[in-house]
């Protein structure tokens, strides 16, 4: 429906009947975004529009929109409207599983997406409702951002103030951020879209960077597809600056759901419990034999997690970066955790920089949403090598350990299997004077300040060197230590609460999820800082 | 038809190929085992296809992102 410019418009002292018919006029051009032409161009490309986006993530009906009206209008000198285009930006508040959310996205068939020439911005409303009520704050973002045009138009070039973010910053100490990136995003757009506390792309079609391929033709000389430069083979594979990637635009919208279902409304606020019906003391049968009796073999540690979680129900973040270490959401006894699992299957499970990264990351969001922490270790220590060395791998695990023993949430740790050197120190963390720690081991532990063949070979170095049959003495050195390597050794010295079945570990983390529920409500008060991307 | 390239995910000692050339591979496959950090690592075919040229000989250490093997897809 286009505009009527002969339509006369509604003017004070016309009848109230004839301004609710000019409400719903304008109302209905807005909906209309950026025209047929342009909405078609939007579902070729396989996109939903920025509304029938907001209506896949809301319960039905529960969408109250701010400014539906706002875009650029003209009247002519009679008053009556002759033309009117909405402005680039939908959003409000709506209810997701009847839960309160503020939730927004750009228009990307106005403009695309970039700002009008009218101000319509998360900033002006959404951004501070869910600051004001404290609730989860979704961002659907497609927009390219800064546009050369717009200085022309305004006859300057700004200087960047750095406005525009500071009530991001707020929101990310404050209430749950997840952003859909829905398409090419760059700019100011892009940076939004990761000042989140959960991000996820659409394969194939959502690219981030900081400028798109021209401009990066332009300034270096690269010439790159926009699929090739910040698509999810880029950003979720290999950079891991997004965390996790969808099939499709519904399956986002779910991933955004899931995510913010674990946490609380707000950081001063410990997450509901909810009736999962798995019971707590479900002895799960296959943990007793999941790891292999040869310490070389793998087994499948998301299917370990699996086992011992409510009802299998393991929501993964950053699945694809940084392998060697698994991060997510579950529950126990209905109560939300943050899970932290090692992957022997990927670099034998060792933490090098990224890992080391994904879990500082990943115990910072814990420690600002009150979840506790359970860690499932099978550590070997640090890995090693000079790819890991060009990682930054100490100080990045240096960075781990700190951001594990400052988290106050606490956590309980299953030592599944290795826990070496440093590396391993970052789960522990016990003795913390704020955190109920609880480490337990399996039978097949093993641990120490470093494995015994590598510290054979560098402690033993001379005097193996010395003996008439160097080989032989080696093995005989490491024949003797294996001996203090049975974890009953380190049982007897108090270095685990206990010993376990393995089949006992669900019952005994849905005790400690239980019991640390009066020590979350005490730190959901305390004032969090913003959890950094 | 396009190469698929199998880098190998760390540094370490080629033990096993599990794939000669010509071997037809579904994903999911076990093509080689690397030992590294102590622990036998299963690479996995990540595509279906034909293998087309192994660079990984067994007793041999490998580099993170050195290739390993091409399989046609």
């Amino acid at each position: 429906m286009p505009i009527d410019p002969n339509r006369e418009t509604w003017k004070p002292g016309m009848p109230w009947e004839r301004a609710l018919e000019d409400i719903d006029y304008i109302t209905a051009l807005g909906q209309e975004m950026g025209g047929a032409e342009r909405i078609d161009r939007q579902h070729t490309g396989g996109r939903y529009t920025v509304r029938e986006r907001v209506e896949k993530m809301l319960d039905k009906g529960s969408f109250i929109e701010y400014g539906p009206m706002i875009g650029a209008a003209e009247y002519d000198d009679d008053g009556n409207l002759v033309e009117f285009s909405p402005g680039a930006y939908v959003m409000g508040l709506g209810e997701i599983d009847g839960r309160p959310v503020a939730i927004g996205g750009d228009d990307f068939t106005i403009s695309g997406g970039s700002p009008h020439n009218i101000r319509k911005h998360p900033t002006d409303f959404m951004q501070p409702l869910a600051s004001q009520y404290g609730i989860p704050y979704i961002q659907l973002v497609e927009g390219v951002g800064h546009s050369a045009k717009s200085d022309e138009a305004k006859g300057h070039m700004g200087l960047p103030d750095g406005a525009l973010w500071w009530r991001g910053i707020e929101l990310l100490k404050k209430v749950p951020v997840a952003a859909g990136i829905m398409g090419s995003v760059a700019g100011a757009p892009a940076a939004f879209a990761l000042m989140s506390h959960f991000t996820v792309m659409v394969k194939g079609q959502s690219q981030i960077f900081p400028s798109g391929p021209p401009v990066v033709k332009r300034a270096i000389g690269e010439d790159l597809d926009k699929e090739e430069l910040g698509g999810y083979k880029m950003h979720v594979h290999e950079s891991g600056q997004v965390d996790n990637v969808a099939d499709s635009e519904e399956e986002a919208f779910e991933q955004i759901k899931q995510f913010i279902s674990y946490l609380p409304n707000t950081t001063n606020d410990v997450a509901p419990r909810v009736e999962t019906g798995d019971p707590p003391d479900r002895r799960p049968e296959e943990l007793l034999n999941i790891i292999p009796p040869n310490r070389k073999r793998s087994y499948d540690p998301r299917k370990l997690i699996k086992l011992v979680v409510d009802n299998g129900d393991f929501f993964e973040m950053r699945r694809h970066w940084a392998g060697a270490l698994i991060t997510g959401f579950a529950r126990l006894d209905g109560y939300s955790v943050g899970v932290i699992g090692s992957d022997p299957m990927f670099m034998a499970g060792a933490m090098d920089g990224w890992a080391a990264e994904k879990y500082a990351h990943f115990v910072d969001l814990c420690d600002a949403f009150n979840l506790p922490v359970v860690i499932f270790l099978d550590m070997p220590g640090f890995m090693l090598g000079s790819h890991s060395e060009r990682k930054a791998t100490m100080r990045r695990g240096v960075r781990a350990l700190i951001a594990s023993a400052e988290a106050e949430v606490p956590k309980i740790e299953f030592n599944v299997r290795k826990a070496y050197g440093v590396a391993a120190d970052a789960a522990h963390s016990l003795g913390h004077p704020n955190g109920l720690n609880l480490r337990f081991g399996w039978p097949a532990g093993e641990w120490g300040g470093i494995p015994i063949e590598g510290g054979v070979a560098a402690a033993y170095r001379r005097e193996i060197e010395n003996a008439p049959d160097p080989e032989a003495h080696r093995s005989m050195i490491e024949e003797r230590l294996l001996k203090l390597r049975s974890p009953f050794r380190a049982a007897h010295k108090g270095d685990v609460v206990d010993l376990i079945d393995p089949r006992e570990t669900r019952r005994l983390a849905c005790r400690f999820v239980k019991l640390a529920q009066p020590m979350l409500e005490k730190l959901a008060q305390k004032p969090k800082r913003a959890v950094r991307p | 038809m396009a190469d698929h390239q199998v880098n190998s995910p760390m540094t370490g000692q080629v033990i096993e190929i599990s794939v000669e050339v010509g071997q037809s591979v579904a994903e999911g496959d076990l093509l080689i085992v690397i030992e590294s950090m102590k622990m036998e690592n299963e690479i996995f075919s990540e595509v279906n296809g034909t293998v087309t040229s192994i660079e990984a000989e067994e007793d041999r250490n490998v580099s993170e992102e050195n290739l390993l093997m091409t399989i046609e897809i």
